[in-house]
């Protein structure tokens, strides 16, 4: 069974990439989707933060590169 | 882990975040045990609780379990309420039955929801309505959420879903064009997605040309560039605080204002020398941080100060052809905590932030809509707690709230004003309500608090038939179209029938506190304008003119005896610089008589009355009733010994009176006078103009050449025969 942040991020990810099939695990990262570019990150974290009421720090996001980062930032 | 014992009474009395966190402790059993049975009866679940809980049963497979136990049959408990019915949609959408997960989310009346959680649900049926390949149904759940939300993850989603439609079929779109360039100084990436979808829930199809980041003035500036290769029908300038230099501002305040105002205008100047376009500026927003306090707005090198400067010259030497945002004043409205994100700015160049972007894109709408004859004409507004508060019939002339006694009737007081002032700049008022017609003039006849009275409304519909058949018959009556009506009415069974019967017509959610009436009707800024003509604030009296012609028209014996006894007079002239504000503004709303409703902007009329090479007219008529001003316009091509009409258009106050061959007459007339051997007239159709289709071969052209949406038909001079009328000519103009 997927933690229920696992599975939320999952939500997102599949709207913001367009592919209602997709999934991810921690280990998913921009190299497995082409998809995935820098306005594609932007809109992810948004989105995040809607979703978990956070805001996440300019340092993280210029460097988000897969969904564990994304993960161990945000609260369970 | 233990468990925790959750009390089912207080749950359903528990907010949303309560339920939320208690969600997220629950186990399977508790889901199906405690959850389950009681899902329909939680008062205060929405969207968020509907997707978590969906999540969950996805995580710990139990839906076959629920659907096992009859939860998701239409005969459950469920199926009673809106989040109930969800909650089933969402199951069959994980079991894979996307057929019976759409019949649930078409049963569900989204607008009985709030705004936050009915948006959400319409992208979610939209979704399964594109798996399913239902692009139609797709597109019609999408344009309700996107032409009602200002939520920027909502739109992202409408967004990503109107791609999605696009792949399973091209949508027609030869008649909603509109070529847009966007020449910005900061990105926009993360607008476009959001114009395209707001502009397409309206019936606008957009091809957007964007220059590279902050490359603007190159764009401007290089006759080669994309941008005039591109040929835009408007240029939208998105310009904001972060682009101005402030550095030689501390110098000379008034220099730095006026060498900044004169660059923009120069920009304005080549833009519409090289192109035939509109403009939209966005004036400049303000900076949220100022390091001098105070001082930035009334320091003499204060920068708030500056910029409201350089924001008003712009405003003063605006050309015809621009037209303003008022960015400062959006900004305020929106508020900086929803305005600043200085995070987006240094990550990604977007100004303002993200959830800014919508009340941007909206405000842009407005203007595309104008611009696009979509602007709506009439108002139709019930009485009962809409216009007063209270029921005529029931309280009686004493017990409504209407007036300065009380802060109910203060504010229906206002709202009233408020609909006073639509009604002078020429917003026409309608009523409709379920009453009896003497209760209900009552109020306007002999309530010292009433702002409106009887003679402010074009059409007053008080009786005990269905909406619907009213709002037909004011249709009907003003010859106008259902898709330039607004319905306010504080019922939401009424509003719930007029949507699903009159799909055309725009419905109002309206709050149930009458104190923000006024902001729910504005919001959707239905009646933006980009011209303001004299006949504006007459528009009122002429449909009231109108209705006295139709009762004459009932007691005449015949067609002819009623034309006859209008004693109809018309005056006409050559297309002058005076009058060019209204002929534009025909020019732009005119959708039914319009043979070829080509819209010209204002610089393209004035060009074509400075040369030789056209002949225009225009027409004006009057009649017993009053005088209607300018409602008929012709605009000819001469190319030689061939003339051809560019425009031939006529108002739809002055439809049924003749009107058209008393100017087909004229313009034949004067055709033979310049020793013209043809005329060419062209029939462009479009959603609208359907009743002018045989015009040109009922008057005897012939056609010249015919494609799917263009018909050429000629006439040579010399055989045309004059129908006649029973319009007198006034004079020569």
């Amino acid at each position: 069974m997927k933690s229920s942040k696992l599975q939320r991020v999952q939500v997102i990810f599949r709207e913001v990439l367009d592919d209602e099939r997709l999934t991810i695990t921690g280990d998913f990262s921009q190299n497995d989707s082409s998809d995935w570019d820098s306005v594609a990150t932007v809109q992810i974290v948004l989105a995040t933060e809607r979703e978990f009421g956070v805001r996440l720090p300019t340092e993280l996001v210029a460097q988000l590169k897969d969904v564990g980062q994304l993960l161990s930032a945000l609260p369970d | 882990m233990n468990s925790i014992t959750l009390d089912v009474a207080k749950l359903k009395e528990s907010n949303e975040a309560t339920l939320l966190a208690l969600l997220e402790l629950s186990e399977s059993t508790a889901l199906k045990e405690v959850w389950a049975p009681i899902i329909h009866e939680l008062r205060h679940a929405g969207c968020k609780f509907v997707e978590r809980f969906a999540l969950k049963c996805d995580a710990d497979d139990i839906w076959d379990a629920l659907c096992e136990k009859c939860y998701l049959s239409s005969e459950s408990a469920w199926s009673e309420t809106l989040v109930g019915k969800w909650c089933q949609a969402k199951g069959f959408e994980a079991l894979d039955r996307d057929a019976e997960a759409l019949s649930r989310y078409e049963s569900l009346s989204l607008f009985s929801l709030n705004e936050r959680d009915s948006m959400p649900v319409a992208l979610d049926a939209a979704h399964v309505a594109c798996r399913l390949k239902k692009p139609l149904l797709a597109e019609r759940f999408v344009a309700i959420a996107t032409q009602n939300s200002n939520d920027y993850n909502t739109l992202q989603r409408a967004a990503k879903l109107y791609k999605r439609i696009d792949r399973l079929e091209q949508v027609n779109a030869k008649n909603g064009v509109l070529r847009c360039a966007l020449l910005f100084s900061s990105t926009t990436q993360f607008l476009e997605p959001l114009l395209r979808a707001k502009a397409r829930s309206h019936g606008i199809f957009l091809e957007i040309y964007s220059c590279d980041f902050n490359n603007f003035s190159q764009a401007i500036y290089d006759a080669e560039s994309d941008l005039y290769h591109f040929k835009p029908d408007i240029v939208i300038l998105g310009r904001n605080w972060r682009d101005l230099n402030f550095s030689g501002l501390s110098d000379d305040p008034e220099k730095w204002v006026l060498e900044n105002s004169e660059e923009i205008q120069q920009h304005w100047r080549l833009i519409l020398s090289r192109l035939n376009c509109r403009i939209l500026q966005q004036g400049f927003d303000l900076p949220e941080h100022t390091s001098d306090g105070q001082l930035s707005a009334s320091g003499k090198t204060g920068r708030l100060r500056a910029i409201r400067a350089l924001n008003a010259s712009l405003v003063e030497n605006k050309l015809a052809l621009v037209s303003m945002i008022d960015f400062s004043g959006l900004q305020a409205r929106v508020g900086f905590s929803t305005w600043s994100d200085e995070r987006m700015w240094f990550l990604a160049r977007q100004h303002p932030a993200p959830d800014g972007l919508p009340f941007v894109v909206s405000e842009y709408l407005a203007f595309l809509r104008a611009i696009t004859g979509k602007t709506k004409k009439l108002l139709v507004l019930d009485l009962d707690n809409t216009l007063w508060g209270g029921v005529i019939g029931e309280d009686g002339l004493g017990g409504i709230k209407i007036g300065q006694e009380t802060p109910q009737g203060e504010s229906f007081r206002a709202f009233q004003e408020y609909l006073l002032e639509l009604k002078s700049r020429g917003v026409l008022l309608a009523v409709c309500s379920k009453n009896n017609a003497y209760d209900a003039k009552l109020p306007f006849e002999r309530h010292d608090g009433m702002v409106l009275s009887l003679d402010d409304f074009v059409a007053f519909k008080a009786n005990w038939q269905s909406k619907d058949a009213s709002i037909i018959q004011i249709a009907e009556e003003l010859n106008l179209g259902l898709d330039s009506f607004v319905f306010v009415d504080d019922n939401a069974a009424e509003r719930a029938l007029i949507r699903r019967k009159l799909p055309e017509v725009t419905v109002i959610e309206l709050p149930d506190e009458p104190a923000d009436y006024k902001s729910a009707l504005e919001q959707g800024r239905w009646f933006e304008a980009i011209h303001v003509s004299d006949e504006d604030a007459n528009r009122t009296q002429d449909y009231c003119n109108q209705a006295q012609r139709r009762n004459l028209q009932k007691s005449a014996s015949s067609l002819e005896d009623y034309l006859e006894s209008l004693g109809m007079r018309a005056s006409q002239g050559v297309v002058d610089s005076q009058r060019l504000d209204r002929i534009a503004q025909l020019v732009h709303r005119t959708n039914q008589f319009n043979l070829t409703s080509r819209r010209h902007s204002l610089e393209a009329l004035s060009e074509m009355i400075n040369t030789a090479c056209y002949w225009t007219q225009w027409f004006s008529l009057s009649d017993q009733f009053g005088d209607q001003g300018i409602v008929g316009l012709v605009l000819v091509e001469i190319r030689e010994k061939e003339w051809h009409i560019d425009t031939f258009l006529m108002s739809c106050r002055a439809i049924g009176r003749g009107l058209e061959d008393y100017m087909l007459n004229r313009l034949m007339q004067s055709a033979k006078e310049a020793k013209a051997e043809t005329v060419v007239g062209y029939y462009e159709s479009t959603a609208k103009n359907e009743q002018v289709a045989s015009f040109y071969s009922d008057r005897s052209f012939t056609v010249r050449s015919n494609t799917e949406s263009l018909v050429v038909y000629e006439i040579e001079v010399s055989e045309f025969e004059p129908k006649s009328t029973t319009i007198d000519n006034k004079m020569n103009a």
